[in-house]
């Protein structure tokens, strides 16, 4: 986008108010203030704002793809609150004509905007988050209901953007350990699957003191979700599962 | 049943029943100050030498004292930690638990003399 094919009446001027680290260079992260110019006419999102920012400034660096909700690349801390920039209106967040951007709480930044999100993987590889089956495989498909499909709703979705696990102070605290809100959404995801056949051993890997039951449902997770999805349930549908199953 | 269930689903089972019995008793507690017109020092005698409510005061001790070691473990091992406080947090760690276990065994100590 660029501001200056809008008409003057139609711009105005925002303060972006922007994380700065390059480790090559900088000692210590600084806030970066950026003027940009936006139009009045129409609404844009943050992100369509920091490429405006980063005309100015072409070493701010930040991750995008699709710009539309479903890579979930650029979940980054908008005025104190983890979003996707690519899909939160710069109106919603604006205040008083500023707005201020850091990276996601808790993660090791590679540089401005971006984390290294390999703890956030880790834990991620650690659920499994594949169909595990023991019986012989069927000569087309694994069948499903619809209801047994409609169980799992609300939780293929995830994109993994990482904006839940990342304002999680569970997470901060025990990155190693508790497996966040977006792993534990994904346990639920193919511990509700009627096709898994790995249900006991995905519940055993979940006993301990911390991997599911370091969340003490504080639902920050859920209030920041850009999918709008529910990790705090699931972890209470799991914690349920936990404490009623038949062990053999 | 619950000999089955694994360690952190024993902790959170066993938190949760402490804290029950700790609001049972409290409530327990209000009501009986709440409904008498003037707790006398008389009255809170014949209260607390009646051997039921001896139990139940010994049980909210315990109830506190297994509450309070569970829950703190579960904050120090979110704050007081090597990756919080480098060389420091271990050491962090154990003198923080040192001074709950001490607290506790004091609180119950005390409780245990004064009740029976």
């Amino acid at each position: 986008m660029s501001a200056a094919a809008i008409p003057v009446e139609h711009i105005k001027t925002i303060t972006m108010s922007i994380y700065r680290y390059d480790p090559t260079v900088d000692k210590k992260p600084y806030m970066q203030d950026i003027v940009v110019e936006i139009p009045t006419d129409k609404d844009i999102m943050v992100l369509d704002a920091l490429h405006l920012a980063k005309n100015q400034e072409p070493s701010l660096s930040y991750r995008r793809s699709c710009r539309e909700g479903v890579c979930g690349s650029d979940g980054m801390n908008i005025n104190g609150k983890n979003g996707l920039a690519c899909v939160t209106p710069l109106s919603e967040v604006l205040k008083r004509g500023k707005i201020t951007l850091r990276p996601m709480p808790g993660l090791p930044v590679v540089r401005d905007l971006i984390v290294d999100m390999k703890q956030f993987f880790d834990q991620l590889e650690k659920v499994k988050p594949y169909l595990i089956t023991k019986s012989d495989s069927p000569d087309m498909e694994r069948k499903q209901t619809p209801e047994e499909r409609e169980e799992l709703d609300g939780l293929y979705e995830c994109i993994l953007c990482g904006c839940c696990s990342t304002s999680c102070p569970s997470f901060w605290w025990n990155p190693d350990k508790f497996l966040g809100p977006a792993a534990l959404l994904q346990s639920w995801r193919f511990i509700a699957d009627s096709r898994d056949e790995a249900t006991e051993e995905r519940l055993d890997d979940l006993e301990d003191a911390f991997s599911l039951y370091r969340c003490h449902g504080i639902m920050n997770c859920v209030s920041v979700c850009p999918k709008g999805l529910n990790p705090t349930e699931a972890i209470s549908n799991i914690r349920n599962k936990l404490l009623t199953r038949e062990k053999a | 049943m619950f000999s089955r269930l694994g360690h952190g689903s024993k902790e959170f089972l066993i938190i949760r029943v402490c804290a029950v019995l700790i609001l049972f008793y409290t409530l327990y507690l209000g009501g009986f100050v709440l409904l008498t017109d003037e707790v006398t020092f008389n009255q809170w005698s014949v209260f607390f030498n009646n051997p039921i409510n001896k139990i139940l005061t010994s049980l909210f001790f315990l109830a506190f004292a297994v509450h309070t070691w569970l829950g703190t473990w579960a904050v120090a091992s979110d704050y007081l930690t090597p990756r919080i406080f480098g060389n420091l947090g271990r050491a962090m760690f154990v003198g923080f638990r040192s001074i709950v276990a001490a607290i506790i065994a004091l609180v119950l100590t005390w409780a245990i003399i004064i009740i029976w």
